[in-house]
């Protein structure tokens, strides 16, 4: 009873997409326009039970996952550092943090042909695009988490003259864990939509699952397109997912917050 | 706890404060602990009394002037327990040690018996989640004893707490303080918990604080529970409680529960 609670509803959701998936393609469009919208059971077979389309496309996933998860690496180091740096004197946070929002609201297309000129059409650049996309989330929950530390625990570290090292190994990132973690998890959703973007700008290189969408677009090919498309939707939602188990691991225990974070 | 107080651990002389945007907090306050001696703060909510003992502890400046503090070993208690949900509570026990740089098997070891002191050896590897109210403020008791402290600070240590809990946790503090004849200097909204605690219990005036009342608390120690049933007691508890009306208490702010 309580498992048809819990998935019931998001089933009901499925099974209604799916069904108005079927009727767009079979009430609304012509034989000959179907491609448009090809009907669940050819995007399966052609999609994911044809072995070469099949390992094609997860070859290409594979490949976005890599990219999206080194620019996540990089892009949670970075913003951490930057974060706790900011968080060491206000003149250093007033000094950074206006270039950390303007990162986040500079379109990042727009910035994707100076990338191509500088670092070239291949891995680097779409890396690159990962980072940028996930940067500003991390810094700014991380810096809000270390903000965000009761006054009650401070007053104890100053009054036991705890040092700065101590303050933030021992009160301010642990506090700040849940933040940063939340961070995290929004950043690997971003990251995962930075690697396909980057796949279709940068082509050069192993081809990633973008560089296959633009490739069954071209050729027409809806039904790997769609199942191209569901994959990605797919590595989206278990990144969002692994950082959502992850966080309640670490901090599930003794936060709330992650105790209770509902999980797509 | 010593029945004949000692020398002052603490003298504070003419202490003012007022805060940045104006707001008078203290005006003028004299005040002594002496070693072996409890004394409580009570006084209308906004008095300073939390500000008061903030400036004992070195984390608010005064505006002028005296703070004597003959010791550096401090235990101060505050309001929350202020315990890291991160951590077991043993791990909350070895926090100030390690903070204070001393060594590791030393705060180990004091850890141990502190957390022994106050009965909770058993639960040691709990985070303080898996604690009552109660336990983590017995917790916070205990993690300032592991510094050995000349000087306890209280700050409302129970005011969170129910009515029940609070008593025995306030016969526990006595039976610790007698036991290892720390000064303590609390701050308080009962009463009935400052007469029981304390030798002295002194009362402030609404804002800006002023001392206007002192009342030595003749019991003697150790002091059971039945005192409280007492008429010598609800008499003193009953004067100190006059005194706060007249300083502007709300009498439903009086709690003498």
């Amino acid at each position: 009873m309580r498992l048809l609670a819990k998935w019931g509803p998001p089933l009901g959701v499925l099974g209604g997409f799916v069904g108005c998936w079927y009727a767009v393609s079979f009430l609304l469009l012509s034989p000959e326009r179907r491609f448009l919208v090809p009907p669940p059971q050819a995007v399966v077979e052609t999609g994911f039970l044809d072995h070469a389309n099949l390992v094609e496309l997860l070859e290409g996933l594979a490949q976005s996952a890599r990219v999206a998860m080194l620019g996540l690496g990089i892009a949670a180091g970075l913003g951490t550092g930057l974060a706790v740096l900011m968080h060491q004197a206000r003149w250093i946070e007033r000094s950074l943090y206006p270039y950390a929002v303007v990162l986040q609201t500079v379109p990042i297309l727009a910035l994707v042909p100076l990338l191509g000129f500088w670092f070239g059409f291949g891995l680097r650049s779409r890396v690159l695009v990962c980072v940028l996309i996930a940067l500003f989330p991390i810094i700014a929950n991380t810096l809000f988490g270390l903000h965000s530390v009761e006054r009650g625990y401070h007053d104890l570290f100053t009054l036991h003259r705890a040092t700065r090292q101590a303050r933030l190994w021992k009160l301010e990132l642990p506090a700040a864990l849940p933040a940063i973690l939340t961070g995290l998890r929004i950043s690997a959703g971003l990251s995962v939509i930075g690697a396909i973007v980057g796949d279709f700008f940068f082509g050069q290189g192993q081809p990633g699952i973008g560089i296959l969408i633009d490739l069954y677009r071209a050729r027409l090919q809806s039904e790997q397109l769609f199942a191209a498309v569901i994959l990605s939707s797919l590595l989206g939602v278990a990144t969002f997912t692994a950082f959502g188990v992850l966080a309640r691991r670490l901090v599930g225990r003794w936060h709330a917050s992650s105790a209770s974070a509902p999980n797509p | 706890m010593a029945s004949s107080p000692r020398s002052p651990v603490l003298e504070l002389e003419r202490v003012r404060k007022r805060f940045s945007d104006g707001t008078p907090a203290l005006d003028g306050i004299d005040l002594e602990v002496r070693q072996g001696e409890l004394v409580s703060v009570v006084g209308p909510s906004g008095c300073g009394k939390s500000t008061l003992l903030r400036i004992v502890a070195g984390l608010t400046m005064p505006s002028s002037g005296m703070v004597c503090l003959r010791t550096r070993r401090i235990g101060f208690v505050f309001q929350d327990p202020t315990l890291l949900p991160w951590c077991s509570l043993r791990s909350n026990l070895e926090l100030l040690g390690e903070l204070e740089g001393t060594p590791r098997s030393e705060h180990q070891r004091l850890a141990g018996e502190a957390i022994a002191v106050v009965g909770l050896g058993e639960l040691a590897g709990h985070p303080p989640r898996a604690l009552s109210g109660g336990m983590r403020m017995r917790a916070s008791l205990a993690r300032s004893l592991t510094l050995r402290p000349d000087l306890f600070l209280l700050d409302e240590p129970f005011g969170a707490l129910d009515e029940l809990t609070r008593h025995r946790l306030t016969d526990e503090l006595a039976q610790l303080l007698l036991e290892r004849g720390f000064a303590a200097l609390l701050v308080t909204k009962s009463v009935t918990e400052a007469v029981f605690l304390s030798s002295r219990v002194v009362v402030l005036s609404a804002q800006p604080g002023r001392v206007v009342g002192a009342f030595p608390v003749p019991f003697p120690y150790p002091r059971a529970p039945r005192l409280r049933h007492s008429g010598a007691f609800d008499r003193l508890a009953g004067e100190v409680s006059a005194c706060l009306r007249a300083v502007g208490q709300c009498p439903a702010e009086v709690e003498r529960g």
